[in-house]
């Protein structure tokens, strides 16, 4: 018997601070993260940009964040997971940790300076340092005594931990999940990309725009409680949205590039709707993987028009990337929790730094402001390295859902 | 999550590259590994490609091994499983940025798991889901149990397993060491050196040979194996399982 998988809580971090009202009052409202990197000096590099978390904006609850300093992945995710599961209204102490995560950097680094410096590594957080020790961290420090996975695969680790908590919902194997990912800027991950021409030198990411140069890091983490809709209802829990379908492909084109019609993205995507039994016509807002690089934005508009054939001029589509920077293995979990909130609100984000459409990226663009719309169904999409693709459709809460609606969630604004 | 009866090794290939420590275990291999190109300063990515080569064989016999309906490529899905997957690039990179030097970008390229599944996949013309995780408990078991759920999901009819751990290095055995408070043993610890071993596995439909339950993963192994390959003790017996099965 296969079962419904529903969104009950979530929790979630960007350079906007914590929680929904940081995003409704960030991303939604129009507003760009991006501000010159506080946490190491920028000078070696061609980038100067990130959407780093200073402190401005909702605080993270426990956690101490000013200019120059990083916050810990498992401490940003502690806070998420504790908002999510309060959100949700339960213990979950039988749920599998599932976690994006490639490792916290800034702990690796702090080893090796202490090494330099003939320390003796004291610090716990370097432990951190290994990913898969990030959820053991969560789940020991919640009491929830399922199993844990890292999931370590780059840009779509989140998104990746979404469906594979949906798989095993669907199929029975758990009835509640907690996921997610976090990824943090650090000069490690910054010079990487850096040196991969990657990042821009201009302080906004322009997606799908014609003069596009690249992407930019941000501070992202989400977690989001899931959990079997039967065992939901019956507990009297507030259904937020579902997730109905779920996708995964492979590009099986190159190490790095994308495939140049997006051939693994639209797979990915024709599979998650095919699970959620849905024709793309009902899809009404798409969020693009959109990361503002020249390869990867057409690839993905050239999926998109294989899904949506004549009616992808009719699919509202944007990159929150231009507000909040890439997120990397947090990306999936912080857009999934974005496009929630898109359906939630009836109010789709926009796409901001599109100054002139690119023609080979003609969609139905929402650029710089958002946009009130009704929307039961939404496709979320991310990309990564190795041609590996991932997909999400959510469904709105639907009236018959009930639930008490939970004093806990924040405000609209 | 952790329960694995109904897997069925279609191939299995075990890789415990040169030197001492690898005489007389599985995959001992008498040569180094050979280079991808692309790939440099680490023996992660090609230790991940030659056992998906030696799972897969040559990619001509892949492809035939599909049909016209059911496309080998498309019906096959990876997912790989390391503790610390390529410190070798990733402290690598680390280092310099500590120093000051310029970047490599191959260095950021590979430092991403997936490139090198990239690599297999575009050799192979796998076109199905590819996930890579890492874990601290049980990672063997729990990896299995991924493929079990990939499979049981009916997206894909193959799925490659790949295990994989290099030999630490000092980053890794003090996380090691700190996490089990003292050198661990038994199903979460490391390998003492380079190890992959790969599983092509399907759903067990009955009177195909092998199935891996909990009665052959658990075997007693020869000693040795637990300090060779560590928390991947029980691929590797899933591995010679298989072999031993073979005609």
């Amino acid at each position: 018997m296969a079962h419904e998988v529903a969104i009950t809580g979530y929790g979630v971090f960007t350079g906007f601070g914590f929680g929904a009202r940081a995003l409704r009052e960030g991303v939604f409202a129009g507003r760009s993260a991006f501000r010159p990197v506080t946490r190491f000096d920028t000078a070696p590099f061609h980038a100067t940009y990130a959407a780093e978390y200073t402190g401005e904006g909702p605080g993270i609850p426990g956690v101490s964040v000013g200019p120059g300093s990083t916050p810990g992945q498992s401490e940003v995710l502690l806070a998420c997971a504790r908002a999510a599961l309060e959100m949700a209204g339960t213990d979950a102490v039988d749920a599998p940790v599932l976690i994006g995560t490639n490792g916290d950097h800034s702990t690796g680094r702090r080893f090796w300076e202490d090494r330099r410096a003939g320390r003796a590594p004291g610090a716990v957080r370097s432990l951190d340092s290994l990913a898969g020790r990030i959820p053991q961290r969560i789940a020991e420090d919640l009491g929830l005594r399922g199993p844990r996975l890292a999931f370590v695969n780059a840009c779509v680790a989140a998104t990746n931990a979404i469906a594979h908590a949906a798989r095993l919902i669907h199929s029975g194997a758990a009835t509640t999940v907690v996921c997610g990912g976090a990824s943090m800027v650090t000069e490690d991950v910054f010079a990487r990309f850096d040196s991969g021409k990657a990042l821009t030198q201009e302080a906004a990411v322009r997606p799908f725009s014609a003069d596009r140069s690249g992407l930019l890091q941000g501070d992202g983490a989400a977690v989001l409680v899931l959990e079997s809709a039967a065992l939901a209802a019956a507990r009297g829990a507030r259904i937020l949205g579902r997730v109905a379908g779920w996708g995964m492909a492979s590009d099986a084109h190159h190490v790095v590039q994308p495939h140049p019609q997006g051939a693994g993205l639209a797979a990915a995507a024709r599979i998650a709707l095919r699970r959620a039994g849905l024709a793309p016509e009902r899809i009404g807002y798409v969020n693009a993987h959109g990361t503002g690089t020249p390869l990867g934005d057409v690839a993905e508009t050239s999926a998109l028009r294989t899904v949506f054939g004549e009616h992808v001029s009719r699919v509202p589509v944007s990159s929150t990337k231009g507000s909040t920077g890439h997120m990397l293995e947090a990306t999936g979990g912080v857009e999934a929790v974005i496009t929630l909130l898109a359906l939630q609100d009836g109010l789709l984000p926009p796409t901001l730094g599109m100054r002139e459409p690119d023609p080979a990226c003609a969609l139905d663009h929402i650029p710089d402001t958002a946009r009130p719309a009704s929307v039961t169904y939404a496709l979320s999409l991310n990309a990564a390295f190795g041609g590996v693709n991932a997909a999400l459709v959510l469904e709105r809460a639907r009236p018959t859902d009930g639930g008490e609606p939970n004093d806990r969630e924040e405000p609209t604004v | 999550m952790t329960t694995t009866a109904s897997l069925a090794p279609a191939a299995a290939a075990v890789l415990t590259p040169w030197g001492e420590a690898a005489e007389g275990l599985p995959g001992a291999a008498g040569v180094n590994l050979p280079k991808v190109r692309g790939f440099v300063g680490s023996r992660f990515s090609p230790l991940v490609h030659a056992v998906a080569a030696s799972c897969l064989g040559a990619p001509d016999a892949f492809a035939a091994t599909g049909s016209p309906d059911a496309p080998a490529g498309e019906r096959t899905g990876i997912v790989l499983a390391t503790q610390f997957g390529d410190t070798t690039t990733t402290d690598t990179s680390t280092q310099r940025v500590m120093d000051g030097q310029v970047h490599n970008p191959l260095l950021f390229f590979q430092s991403v798991t997936t490139s090198v599944l990239g690599h297999v996949a575009k050799v192979y013309g796998i076109t199905g889901p590819v996930s890579c995780v890492s874990g601290t408990t049980a990672l063997a078991s729990e990896a299995l149990a991924m493929a079990e759920a990939v499979l049981g999901s009916g997206d894909v009819d193959r799925l490659l397993l790949v295990g994989v751990e290099c030999a630490p290095n000092e980053r890794a055995d003090w996380v090691h060491t700190t996490l089990s408070s003292g050198p661990a043993s038994g199903p979460d610890a490391l390998p003492a050196g380079d190890v992959a071993v790969g599983l092509l596995l399907r759903r067990a439909t009955g009177g195909e040979g092998p199935v891996l339950g909990r009665p052959v993963l658990g075997r007693p192994v020869p000693g040795a194996w637990a300090e060779a390959f560590g928390w991947l003790v029980p691929l590797v017996v899933a591995a010679e399982t298989h072999a031993g099965a073979a005609p």
